[in-house]
């Protein structure tokens, strides 16, 4: 419900809101932006030489190759870690304590540790942990060698784990969420035409669970895409490491963040379309314009996303 | 293990690091997310504007782009300060906008009812909002804050990338010097977040018992979502 902090105004309070506004307008938002343009220009930020290489098809095809490389690591994550999202949803509400305890305590861990340091975890551990079991006794000699070689993960790997093993637990509070929205009836009725439990879970919960779930899985699409950023630590060729990649030749730090922020900022605004218009559709089509406040609700769906 | 005890000192000094960067960021963000969210409610088009333009272009850029901004970008500009001063300015541009969010949906939870009878007994915007609206909405968003907090808290390892000695950069730096301790030093580290994580629930759990006390009662015995399950938005 979209409440007004303050009265429809009258012509008196509608000229006050013009003055104020042309106050503003003068005030605030010209002097800071044309501060923020002055101190670019006088630093030479918009200069050519920094511009035109985004004409060229060497720069294009650089920042092309990062935008690839970007989506098929947030792309594999996000299969990866849908399907890890429905096992640890599922098994957060099973009727089985351990089953229950493990998956509760796997969500909480994996949330409570920076990304940064998930990613670290397969990118220096996992080598190490090749290196520890190439020296225990009874593995065969000959395969010593493969198993360090296969432990030895490269950066994509490490991306791809850490976004994983991360999402994968915020998708299994937003499953969660939605296996609990659908109204107990459904269950007691599945239950009494004699479906077992795992088949009330898989035919009754999961599918009407879906639709509840769609524009806040949506939404978490963005928060993965730009966690996926993080390939710039450990030197995975993403879009960002592309930039780093123009801006040490070139030099034009600014300009190029300005470009590569614009893709990620296209990208991500289109998926919160999606989202909106998901929520929307599930909402049953009803037009409903806000008047002045139309924040996201606090309980339903800041629970869930991250940022 | 040895190694990480021998070097307890700068595993420490690099979660001093992360706490500070946590601490001064989170206050700054505080600040600015407020006015932010005031911006948007309020009834001046061009600030209204300005917010969601701001909230808009930042939530949608990754953290580590703001970081490149901030620390490779500034210094092009003739800003010059600290590495950490550096971070502090990515980390809070970025939470800022969160903060923004928070606040606006702690608006949105005031009662409605609340609203129409400040405005009906003739309250100015300004007195609705300050009078009425703001203090029950602090109340209402001490969760959904603790959750972006927490989100700060763990951003702050981006800066692991940006010439801060943070508890991630100290990790790697001893990691390189004697690999053998990668496990006893990754473990020792996450146990490091864990434990900042826990004090920032305690103290939003105790803080919001203190200033009401009915609603966080509410919130146990009405099964809602306990407060480490949040996240930010």
């Amino acid at each position: 419900m979209a409440v007004a902090l303050f009265d429809a105004p009258g012509p008196r309070g509608r000229r006050r809101i013009l003055i104020g506004s042309i106050l503003v307008v003068m005030l605030v938002l010209v002097p800071l932006v044309g501060l923020v343009l002055w101190r670019l220009h006088a630093t030479g930020q918009f200069r050519g030489a920094y511009w035109d290489p985004f004409g060229g098809a060497g720069v294009q095809r650089i920042l092309l190759r990062g935008l690839v490389a970007t989506l098929k690591a947030a792309g594999l994550a996000l299969v990866l870690a849908l399907v890890l999202g429905v096992l640890l949803g599922v098994g957060q509400l099973s009727r089985r304590w351990p089953i229950r305890m493990a998956a509760t305590a796997f969500v909480n861990l994996f949330r409570a540790i920076p990304l940064v340091l998930l990613i670290f975890f397969a990118f220096l551990g996992l080598p190490r942990l090749g290196d520890e079991i190439a020296t225990w006794s009874w593995v065969p000699d000959d395969l010593r060698t493969s198993i360090v070689d296969r432990f030895d993960v490269s950066s994509f790997a490490a991306l791809v784990i850490g976004l994983t093993l991360y999402n994968g637990s915020v998708f299994a509070e937003i499953v969660r969420a939605g296996i609990r929205s659908v109204p107990s009836g459904q269950v007691e009725a599945a239950l009494s035409i004699g479906l077992t439990r795992t088949a009330v879970t898989r035919l009754v919960q999961l599918p009407q669970a879906v639709r509840t779930m769609l524009p806040t899985l949506v939404s978490q699409m963005v928060v993965l895409l730009k966690d996926s950023a993080l390939g710039f630590i450990v030197a995975y060729p993403e879009l960002l490491r592309s930039g780093r990649r123009i801006y040490t030749n070139i030099g034009n730090v600014i300009p190029t963040a300005i470009v590569v922020a614009t893709i990620y900022i296209v990208i991500n605004l289109a998926l919160t379309t999606v989202a909106t218009w998901l929520e929307r559709r599930g909402r049953g089509g009803g037009r409903r314009r806000g008047a002045t406040v139309d924040a996201p609700p606090v309980a339903a769906d800041s629970g869930l996303r991250s940022i | 293990m040895d190694h990480v005890w021998e070097n307890r000192d700068l595993i420490l000094d690099g979660f001093r690091t992360t706490v500070w960067l946590t601490v001064s960021s989170g206050v700054l963000s505080l600040l600015f997310g407020t006015v932010l969210a005031i911006m948007r409610v309020g009834p001046i088009p061009p600030l209204r504007w300005l917010g969601t333009t701001y909230v808009t272009l930042v939530r949608n850029t990754p953290l580590t782009l703001v970081f490149i901004f901030s620390t490779f970008g500034l210094p092009r500009m003739e800003v010059r300060l600290s590495f950490v001063a550096f971070a502090i300015v990515a980390l809070t541009i970025y939470t800022t906008a969160f903060v923004c969010e928070a606040v606006r949906s702690g608006i949105n939870a005031v009662d409605a009812g609340e609203i129409e009878a400040a405005r009906a007994i003739g309250l100015p915007f300004r007195q609705v909002l300050t009078l009425v609206v703001l203090p029950q909405a602090y109340r209402a968003v001490i969760p959904p804050l603790t959750g972006v907090l927490n989100a700060l808290l763990k951003n702050t390892s981006v800066a692991v990338a940006f010439n801060v000695a943070e508890a991630n950069q100290v990790l790697r730096r001893l990691q390189n010097a004697d690999a053998s301790a990668t496990f006893p030093l990754l473990f020792t580290t996450g146990l490091g977040y864990i434990i900042l994580a826990s004090v920032l629930f305690l103290g939003s759990w105790a803080l919001e018992r203190a200033v009401d006390p009915d609603r966080a009662r509410r919130r146990r015995s009405g099964g809602g979502v306990p407060a480490m399950a949040r996240e930010a938005t």
